[in-house]
């Protein structure tokens, strides 16, 4: 699960160089290249779009966008130093926070998408009950997979009731159109693709989860991270960062289908579904960020680390709020 | 010395017909045109240096080669393929290393579709006559070099061939297991009066064991003297020390020394 | 001074001792906060992990899910292979008709059959077996052509001299006689076979030493990862044993 975010890093780009791959040392403080680990997921929009929209330029930044087809993969690279900033889906970094890793803070939470990810299903199905002794392809150890446990446990069904199976996110259209799996739990674009075939009805979607109502967190909300080595010797370009950061989220929020345009060359999407994807999350402002890392949505955070380690996701649940670091807002 | 007085007799009980056989590979001549007539029961021993077509002749027989003129006639059969009816014994044994002494020695009889218990019966049979009673559990890997030519000797037998060939069987072993497969090789030959066609260099061998006598020649191969060894059954010590042995062997002698210094003068450069 | 060749069991007390020493080695190394259990856990964290997956129940479980996928994958790839092989080994056209196709497939990594073996077979248990099969196949071909082309012509020969068809050839001479090459080559294509079931394990699997790599991946759970490739080892070393028990029965004529 990724989660695009921006952020600002101004600052002295030594640091970078020496981690970068061939950076001169001597590329000081003019234009310091972000290393940003990415996707095609919405949750990477403001990131692509601050660099696309020269958001970034204006700021005197660059960003190297790398492209990661998981979470675990994104968040191994941030680990070993070659990723600096990343939106990541908060079950990654729970995971490595539950195993003690302090090499990355969480800075801004960039959005809430809860209509585009949840599970669809074929031939009228009403409810998850019907699909005991069926197939549900879902890419595990993701949100998404939270969502169906979270889904199977609220129906009152015992993990075995299900066949819950391991499918890429890529797979899943083709695998579900095929027929082999019952039913599909998925995010966009995967999610959007989906939702077109014939005779497909949504079950349900984030808006379910057991955690939305109360605290407003889906199953894998994004968190924007930064890798903490990065952050102490750049901690300038790291503001700047995120103010463009949210000036692409403002967009979002406020100018979806003109924000759409350059997203389509992300995604592969048509201009419809693209404004569909974009409208389809609450894009959070700068202004908004103080409360959400301070206050509920953090607790909302530490139960999903609890309702993660109740699945047997993870061990045992990290005190969230020990890695979230507004200085940087 | 080219006799073949006794070779063209008896066209009518002729076992073995070689008609006008040539072989050549490419440019190389291994026969040229060999004719020659051998009878039901005759010993026959091939004696003559090395690359004078002795093996290739016999190759031909069973039908591992083709000739490139010439045909083959094996009890009225023409050699077209690889038969059994001509036994062949290797000098390196060839025994399948996979299976023990009896399965090896009723493998012929198994390839004619016959039944276990039958086969092994006769099996067990030949490998008593060659002196192997008891071997029947072990493998070729536990056997000496003489008793896998006994046990490659008895699964010839076994099939029972019209002709048995045998390409220097004993050059690979010492001297004692030699003279006593031999001397078995002769009873056998005895016993079962089977038409035998036999490769040495050795002239004692070849004066010991045959009826008759080819020497051959290389470049090109072909046969150079045709004698009959009229020495007495059983070819015992006294037969070997006597004059008439001697008298065979000295008019074998020059001739084979003959060749031999031809082909080594061929060969040396 | 009497040169004693060293015992078995001196040797094998070196062995252990070696063993013991390194996972000392590393076992302090962690504890001492020289490495981070993120990156390389301890051997106690594995053992831990390894007795609580065994009280689940699912440590067998996950061990023989893949230990299944990898031997019908591997003996239906040994079914055909053997007596295509032989017959191919054989036959001089058979090759040449054959060659394009196996050079073809040779290279291809076991992993870039999975998107069509997804079209073919969906996300079934056929389907894992077929990555096993096609990852091996090739590779078994190759060896059994190879051992049967290595087989003593004079033993041919000598079969056909005793009055065996072109069948019987094959079936009393060839395949007993390259059975032990093809043997010994089937010990490295049942590695290879594991393997391909790790990547088999990538895609549409719930359990499985494979899939417990990729899961504990996922969750940063390195005790796991390494856990899985520990089992895979030790579950390939006993097959190896087997194997040579089987071969020692089958090659009973070998000195």
């Amino acid at each position: 699960m990724d989660i695009t975010r921006r952020q600002f890093i101004g600052g002295a780009a030594a640091t970078i160089a020496t981690m970068a791959t061939g950076m001169p040392l001597g590329a000081a403080a003019a234009n310091p290249t972000i290393k940003y680990g990415g996707s095609a997921w919405l949750g990477h929009y403001p990131a692509y779009l601050a660099m696309t929209n020269g958001y970034l330029k204006e700021m005197q930044l660059e960003q190297e966008w790398q492209s990661f087809g998981t979470s675990s993969s994104r968040m191994s690279a941030v680990m070993a130093g070659g990723i600096d900033i990343a939106c990541t889906g908060v079950v990654s970094a729970l995971a490595l926070m539950a195993r003690g890793a302090k090499q990355f803070s969480i800075i801004a939470i960039p959005e809430n998408f809860g209509r585009v990810e949840g599970l669809f299903v074929k031939g009228g199905v009403k409810n998850i009950a019907e699909l005991k002794g069926k197939k549900i392809g879902v890419t595990f150890a993701s949100s998404a997979h939270l969502l169906v446990l979270d889904l199977i446990a609220k129906a009152g069904l015992k993990a075995d009731d299900i066949t819950v199976l391991n499918v890429p996110a890529p797979e899943l259209p083709a695998a579900f159109q095929a027929g082999q799996i019952d039913a599909a739990a998925a995010w966009t674009p995967q999610f959007d693709l989906i939702r077109k075939q014939p005779g497909v009805t949504l079950l349900a979607d984030d808006t379910q989860f057991s955690l939305y109502k109360s605290f407003n967190v889906t199953p894998g909300p994004d968190v924007l991270i930064v890798r903490k080595a990065f952050a102490e010797s750049n901690a300038t370009a790291v503001k700047s960062y995120l103010t463009a950061y949210f000036k692409a989220t403002a967009l979002l929020r406020d100018h979806p289908a003109e924000a759409a345009k350059p997203l389509m060359k992300l995604t592969n999407l048509g201009e419809a579904d693209q404004v569909g994807a974009v409208k389809g999350a609450d894009w959070y402002s700068r202004e908004q960020q103080a409360g959400l890392l301070k206050g509920q949505y953090v607790e909302g955070l530490q139960k999903l680390a609890e309702l993660l380690v109740a699945h047997k996701q993870i061990d045992k649940a990290p005190a969230v709020k020990d890695w979230i670091d507004p200085s940087f807002i | 010395m080219t006799d073949m007085k006794n070779a063209t007799n008896g066209k009518n009980d002729s076992m073995i017909s070689i008609q006008g056989i040539s072989k050549h590979y490419g440019d190389f001549e291994a026969l040229q045109h060999v004719d020659l007539n051998i009878r039901q029961g005759e010993f026959v021993v091939l004696l003559g240096a090395s690359g004078c077509g002795k093996s290739t002749l016999l190759n031909l027989v069973t039908g591992f080669d083709r000739p490139t003129s010439g045909r083959i006639v094996v009890n009225g059969r023409e050699v077209t393929k690889v038969e059994p009816q001509c036994g062949m014994v290797f000098q390196q044994y060839a025994l399948f290393p996979w299976l023990n002494v009896l399965d090896n020695v009723a493998f012929g009889l198994k390839m004619k579709g016959i039944s276990k218990t039958e086969r092994h019966a006769t099996a067990r049979r030949f490998i008593e006559m060659v002196g192997l009673k008891g071997f029947e559990d072990k493998y070729p890997s536990a056997l000496s070099g003489g008793m896998r030519q006994r046990v490659s000797i008895a699964r010839v037998l076994a099939n029972d061939p019209d002709v048995i060939l045998l390409d220097e069987p004993f050059a690979a072993l010492d001297a004692m297991t030699r003279q006593v497969l031999q001397d078995e090789l002769l009873q056998i030959y005895e016993k079962s009066k089977k038409t035998i066609i036999f490769i040495t260099h050795s002239i004692d061998e070849a004066l010991l064991l045959s009826t008759r006598m080819l020497i051959m020649s290389a470049r090109p191969g072909r046969v150079v003297t045709d004698i009959v060894n009229d020495l007495p059954m059983p070819r015992n010590a006294q037969v070997q020390l006597s004059p008439r042995y001697n008298e065979l062997k000295s008019q074998i002698w020059d001739t084979v020394q003959a060749e031999v210094m031809r082909s080594m003068q061929a060969t040396s450069h | 001074m009497s040169s004693k060749s060293p015992s078995r069991g001196a040797l094998l007390v070196t062995s252990a001792t070696s063993v013991l020493i390194f996972l000392l080695i590393w076992e302090t190394a962690c504890r001492s906060g020289l490495v981070d259990p993120i990156f390389l856990p301890p051997p106690s964290a594995i053992l831990g992990k390894a007795i609580a997956m065994g009280n689940e129940g699912t440590l067998l479980a996950n061990i023989l899910a893949s230990a299944r996928r990898v031997m019908i994958g591997f003996l239906a790839a040994t079914a055909v292979a053997i007596p295509l092989g032989i017959l191919l080994g054989t036959s001089v056209f058979g090759r040449a008709a054959f060659n394009p196709i196996l050079s073809f497939l040779r290279p291809l990594p076991s992993m870039s059959w999975i998107p069509l073996s997804l079209l073919w077979f969906g996300i079934t248990e056929t389907q894992k077996y077929s990555i096993v099969f096609m990852g091996t196949f090739a590779p078994a071909l190759v060896y059994v052509i190879e051992a049967t082309r290595n087989i003593d012509p004079l033993l041919i020969r000598a079969a056909q001299n005793l009055g065996a068809s072109r069948w019987n050839v094959m079936k009393e001479v060839i395949l007993p006689g390259s059975l032990p090459q093809i043997l010994s080559g089937l010990k490295v294509i049942l590695g290879l076979a594991w393997t391909c079931v790790i990547s088999a394990e990538l895609v549409a699997a719930r359990e499985g030493l494979g899939f417990l790599i990729m899961n504990g991946k996922e969750f940063f759970q390195t005790e796991v990862v390494v856990l899985g490739m520990v089992l895979i080892s030790v579950t390939v070393l006993i097959t190896d044993l087997c194997f040579r028990a089987i071969e020692n029965r089958v090659l009973r004529w070998q000195k």
